[in-house]
């Protein structure tokens, strides 16, 4: 026996086995004693130590260590009762860092564990050291052995019945103990009072789980609800060692939270809406409710009492709390305060949007939670925008998808009508169309934002126009492919297929990572765009617009500058002489009857120069807004005045006026270059905004590689650019309509000179003729202010050169042109 | 009226005929027309076929040509040639009967022709009528021989009668040769003056085709010595198709003949032409044409397609000219260079304004053009005097001598009291072109 002990604590270690007898001697003091004793004063059995030990492995985080502890165990409870509970008795009175210690320096060096990286690891199929089926321990106890300490036994705890309490000790005082007792809390209340009170004394789990149920909005018997539904503290109250008023300070600002959380609660139970067109309210809403139970499962699993949380895997991401510990209380509930005063905070704000859902675009919520996301100031509320931010995401790109592939999608969701497209920075041609706008943020450029907004306005016309044409069906501007693509598209929109690229596209996002990126939008929305084929199809459409807007150009531009030749009536158009214009077919002169159809009378006008009107259909209506129709019409009537004039001059070449009047011959001659010369400028310079519109417009060239919706804008942009031109070529930018009534002024004496000719009054003709040069003096005047353009008139000046005729002193025709330069 | 009306040719005798060849030929190819009539080409929206064509009940295009000559040979021989013969309405063929021709001589051309005027004039009227809106004639012929001048001058009278508000523009075409080499008509200054008559009185431009320059300049610029008449009238063709090119082609600036002002003062209203550039259309062409150097050359008085332009005095005047650019030309350049030449042209003095107008003549849609710039100048000036004041001479030497008169005399209907009328009336045009340069001519006899 002696041996086995020996062997047992020390192992073959001889020179310790001087203290064998004294150890044997403990070794039956302590199974004759048994001298580990509960409060009551009862023997601990060797079960009940095991239990001990194995709580003690855990609490003191030595799980590795188990096997081989309990391997010793077993094999000594095999071998030896006696022996058995000896080691039992000294380990549990071996303290905590001798236990430690050893037990890591021992099985080190019986090479039970092995240490990796500071970790100690078990030894697989490693025994203790035996000696006749006696372990060595991996432990050392001998600390514990050096005196009989060990053996005593532990006295019983007294109970403090009343009746041991001794109030006045020999000296006639009150006693320590019972000036303790009458110094208690309680007492002192309940003497305050005149009558007994009741308060809970609960264990901190309990604790916990009120305090966390009161959070949830569950009433306990600790926090009740009143009529208003506000908790409260039914009883005061202690937990474990504290007293009332520590829990009462603790439980008062958790009170106030819980309270001002249902109230919050409340409120958007009360908004809370079944049916409404808002999407964003109903998705908030549904993200309010799935917080409420993510917050809830939170607190089943601090509490443990999780069996099927709904919401794990996010709950899983969250701090746990330890509410077991004992020593930190303080800090666990100041944790728990923080979470529901974070998970408050942000439901607030929730409160505060959905009652102002109008003022919030899923574009600002998307910013404001990524804001959250990133700065809120708790981990826990971080979150909850974090969660925020991924639904709009998935909302916005879900809304998205929708309106490029649906006809009917509720556009306004996500766009916003800008009312007019000047509103607009840098509009494409299908904002200013429909001047449609998504809004901007730190998570969604601009740029981006317009790309959107144009391609969902480009689909919408691209529908539109399919459907009209379908009608239709002798329109041949769209091609069966297209119609297709968009049946297509819109079928393809209805498939698992299309579901799986966005889902594709929104598995990006990850929920769970705690913190987003500034671009994930932005990421998911490109994405988007790449995989849906709407933006095949509004280029392809585009594309179509875009050659029909050239073809338009070609016709407003030929209409507008030589349609009037082909009138039979030079009187200032009417309504019918324009009836006339298409019945006189003209298209057969070469003019598209598709666009002629679109030139109408100004019914209302009262200017005698724009009396015409364009009205294309969409989308190149875009090009001819008013300010641009009235300048093709004073183009028109600016020219058909000068061509009148032409016409009036060319009847008199026989007449029999001029015969033998060559001063008069002269004065139609004048007035008859005079009005070519400036009509062939205006056509010219016409001419040549045109040839430059053009050349912009030349998109064949192989060094243009832009979309033809950019096209399209650059198109608009030089048609404007090309209409200035126009209007400056006409002298209507300076002083807007003068340059009108003097060609009026003029158009007029030439026509009434010729009428005297034509009837053989020579000196009427002759006094028109002074009125005209009055008047091309006036003309004159008004092209001097146009520095650019008056070299082409100066020609015209009357009597500006020398008597004979021309500025050159050398022979009839120079030969020196050569050196001028062009 | 308004708007842009058709043209009509009328071509007499075998010059006026081989002209009709050489238009006719280009007309169908820069409109697109196959020798059957038919389009060969999408229609462009600019091109105006009706202008020069009209469409048969089966929509080929017919050309509204009127072809009349006393002998048949320049118009069978055009017929039997694919090129032609299923293109024209052989209806608008007159042929005499005898088809002995006018044997180069003014009297029979012109007597003759008042044997057959009714016929032709029938044709012509009934083209007319074909068409909505007639704007002018294109007469083509030569006044040197016999059909194109004697016949010819019949029937500018005739249509001047029966259209005195159309315009009429013919292409003449002269024949003053020193040498004699390029005629074999000794009589041509009597019918060029008995012609001239008829072109003083009648049409409102003669186009002066003048058959010594032409050959010169095909000549100096084919690569041939001895010129076939198929090059010149190649020469003539390119002048005839350019200077109707604005109508044919939509230009808004100069839609229809009507606008055509080249005469202010009639009856001075003979133009001369000049082409440029002229090269061998077999030829590698590597020149690099510009605005500037059509221009220039244009403008000299030495371009002038008549045998006497290096005869130009230093008081000619530019009465009334347009000049039309053809070719890769943008809008400016042409104004430009309007501005600049404007300096280099000498006008009457009493003239306050600017007789040359430039403009961009389109071009055909279907041809490639063979040059990038191209121009035709149509110029009305005094300069083109010095040839009248030639063939006068040379008239007035023939007559003093009485030489070869007799063929005159003989011919009924004839007195040489037409003739001696004639050479008056040629004379005061060319007073009138001295008196047109000077300071006086608006007020003169006020």
């Amino acid at each position: 026996m002696l041996s086995a002990l020996s062997f047992l604590i020390h192992g073959k270690n001889i020179e310790k086995q001087e203290h064998n007898l004294k150890e044997l001697e403990i070794l039956y003091s302590i199974n004759k004693n048994r001298p580990v004793r509960d409060a009551n004063g009862n023997r601990f059995t060797s079960d009940e130590l095991t239990e001990d030990l194995s709580k003690r492995i855990t609490t003191l985080n030595l799980e590795a260590f188990r096997p081989v502890v309990f391997g010793v165990f077993e094999k000594l409870a095999e071998q030896d009762d006696a022996l058995h509970y000896f080691v039992l008795v000294s380990t549990y009175r071996l303290t905590d860092e001798k236990f430690r210690e050893s037990l890591e320096d021992l099985t080190l060096k019986q090479k039970l564990m092995t240490k990796i990286d500071g970790e100690f690891r078990y030894r697989l199929y490693s025994k203790p050291i035996e000696q006749n089926n006696i372990p060595q321990l991996a432990w050392d106890i001998t600390p514990v052995l050096q005196n009989r300490e060990v053996t005593e036994k532990d006295s019983p705890v007294s109970s403090n019945g009343h009746s041991i309490i001794k109030p006045v000790d020999e000296w006639g005082l009150i006693s320590q103990e019972f000036r303790s007792i009458l110094n208690c809390e309680e007492l002192i209340q309940s003497a305050r009072e005149g009558q007994s009170i009741e308060f809970f004394h609960l264990d901190q789990i309990t604790f916990y789980k009120n305090l966390l149920d009161m959070h949830r909005g569950v009433s306990s018997d600790l926090f009740q609800l009143d009529s208003d539904n506000h908790f409260y503290q039914s009883k005061p109250c202690r937990v474990e060692e504290w007293n009332l008023t520590t829990t009462r300070t603790v439980h008062q600002k958790h009170i106030f939270l819980a309270n001002q959380l249902s109230e919050v609660v409340r409120h958007l139970k009360d908004d809370f809406v079944f049916e409404t067109s808002n999407s964003m309210r109903l998705l908030i809403q549904k993200y309010l409710i799935d917080e409420q139970y993510i917050f809830s499962d939170y607190f089943d699993s601090l509490l443990e009492c999780s069996t099927n949380l709904q919401y794990r895997t996010i709950v899983e991401t969250l701090p746990s709390l330890n509410l077991q510990s004992t020593s930190n209380r303080f800090e666990v509930c100041d944790e728990i305060f923080e979470i529901v005063s974070a998970h408050y905070h942000v439901i607030r704000e929730m409160n505060e949007i959905v009652r102002r859902i109008n003022d919030y675009s899923p574009i600002i919520l998307n910013e404001i939670s990524f804001i959250g996301s990133q700065s809120a100031p708790q981990f826990y509320s971080r979150q909850m925008w974090r969660r925020m931010n991924v639904s709009l995401i998935h909302s916005i790109v879900n809304k998205l998808a929708e309106m490029l592939t649906t006809p009917d999608a509720e556009l306004m969701e996500l766009l916003t009508d800008a009312g007019d497209a000047k509103m607009i920075k840098d509009p494409s041609i299908w904002q200013r169309l429909n001047p449609l706008t998504m809004e901007s943020s730190q998570c969604i450029d601009e740029g981006l934002a317009n790309r959107v907004a144009d391609l969902i306005i480009g689909y919408q016309f691209f529908i539109k126009d399919k459907k009209n044409k379908s009608q239709k069906s002798d329109e041949s501007t769209f091609g069966i492919s297209d119609i297709q693509d968009a049946e297509e598209l819109e079928l393809f929109a209805k498939t698992c297929n299309f579901e799986k690229i966005i889902d594709d596209i929104l598995s990006d996002v990850d929920m769970s990572s705690t913190d987003g990126n500034l671009d994930e939008l932005s990421t998911c929305i490109n994405k988007l765009l790449e995989q849906v084929p709407t933006k095949t199809i509004v280029e392809k459409y585009s594309q179509i617009v875009l050659e029909k807007s050239v073809r338009f150009f070609e016709f407003l531009k030929t209409f507008f500058t030589s349609a009037y030749i082909h009138l039979k009536s030079k009187n200032i158009l009417s309504q019918a002489t324009l009836d006339m214009l298409e019945r006189e077919k003209m298209h057969k002169k070469g003019y598209d009857s598709e666009f002629l159809k679109t030139v109408g009378y100004d019914m209302k006008s009262t200017m005698e120069d724009s009396l015409l009107t364009v009205n294309p259909p969409e989308p190149l209506n875009v090009f001819v807004t008013t300010g641009v129709t009235d300048i093709y019409s004073q183009v028109f009537t600016v020219l058909n005045m000068l061509h009148t004039a032409l016409d009036a001059v060319i009847e008199t070449k026989n007449s029999e006026t001029l015969k033998h009047e060559p001063r008069l011959r002269y004065a139609f001659f004048h007035m008859n270059t005079t009005v070519f010369a400036i009509r062939k400028n205006m056509l010219s310079l016409i001419e040549a905004s045109y040839e430059t519109f053009m050349k912009t417009l030349d998109f064949k060239k192989p060094s243009v590689n832009r979309s033809s919706h950019q096209l399209l804008n650059v198109c608009y942009r030089a048609h404007r650019k090309f209409i200035r031109d126009v209007a400056g070529a006409l002298m209507l930018t300076s002083k807007r309509g003068t340059t009108g009534r003097v060609i009026r002024l003029m158009v007029s004496s030439v026509t009434q000179a010729s009428k005297a000719c034509l009837s053989g009054d020579a000196v009427g003709a002759d006094r028109y003729y002074q009125q005209f040069q009055t008047n091309l003096l006036i003309f004159l005047d008004q092209c001097r202010l146009d520095h650019t353009r008056y070299p082409l008139y100066r020609s015209l000046e009357i009597g500006s050169d020398e008597a004979d005729g021309r500025r050159s002193l050398n022979s009839s025709y120079s030969d020196d042109l050569s050196c001028r330069s062009y | 009226m308004s708007g842009t009306g058709a043209l009509m040719t009328v071509h007499v005798g075998q010059c006026g005929n081989q002209l009709a060849q050489a238009f006719w030929k280009s007309m169908v190819d820069e409109h697109g027309i196959n020798e059957r009539g038919q389009t060969t080409h999408e229609d462009d929206m600019n091109d105006k076929k009706d202008l020069l064509f009209y469409q048969a009940d089966d929509d080929h295009y017919v050309p509204r040509a009127v072809l009349v000559d006393l002998e048949p040979r320049v118009i069978n021989g055009m017929m039997q040639s694919p090129n032609f013969s299923n293109l024209f309405n052989t209806d608008n063929i007159f042929l005499s009967d005898h088809g002995g021709g006018a044997g180069n001589n003014w009297a029979s051309g012109y007597c003759q022709g008042q044997e057959v005027q009714e016929k032709i004039m029938d044709i012509i009227i009934r083209e007319a009528e074909n068409t909505d809106n007639l704007d002018g004639i294109l007469f083509t012929h030569s006044v040197s021989g016999g059909t194109g001048s004697g016949t010819g001058s019949l029937l500018l009278e005739r249509l001047r009668e029966a259209f005195p508000k159309k315009v009429i523009q013919t292409y003449s075409v002269f024949a003053n040769s020193d040498t004699s080499q390029t005629t074999d008509v000794v009589v041509h200054p009597y019918n060029w003056v008995l012609s001239m008559q008829r072109l003083i009185e009648q049409p409102d431009h003669v186009v002066v085709l003048d058959n010594a320059a032409l050959h010169r300049l095909a000549a100096g610029k084919f690569k041939t010595d001895t010129p076939t008449f198929d090059h010149i009238n190649s020469l003539v063709a390119r002048i005839m198709s350019t200077s109707t090119a604005m109508y044919r082609f939509n230009s808004p600036v100069c839609p229809s003949i009507r606008y055509l002002d080249l005469a202010p003062f009639p009856p001075m209203h003979f133009i001369q032409s000049a082409i440029s550039p002229v090269v061998d259309p077999n030829e590698n062409f590597t020149r690099k044409t510009s605005v500037a150097d059509v221009t220039r050359f244009l403008l000299k008085p030495t371009s002038m397609m008549v045998s006497t332009a290096s005869r130009a005095r230093p008081n000619d005047c530019m009465l009334s000219a347009y000049m039309f650019l053809q070719g890769q030309i943008e809008a400016h350049t042409i104004m430009s260079a309007e501005q600049n030449v404007d300096f280099a042209i000498r006008r009457p003095p009493f003239y306050m304004l600017k007789p040359l107008r430039m403009m961009h003549a389109p071009l055909s849609p279907y041809v490639r053009p063979q040059y990038k710039v191209s121009g035709l100048l149509l110029n009305n000036s005094t300069s083109v005097a010095p040839l009248f004041e030639s063939l006068l001479s040379k008239y007035d030497k023939l007559r003093s001598k009485k030489a070869f008169i007799d063929k005159f005399e003989k011919i009924d209907n004839f007195s040489l009291d037409m003739m001696d009328e004639a050479m008056h009336i040629v004379q005061d045009l060319l007073d009138e072109y001295k008196a047109v340069v000077q300071k006086d001519y608006l007020t003169r006899g006020l």
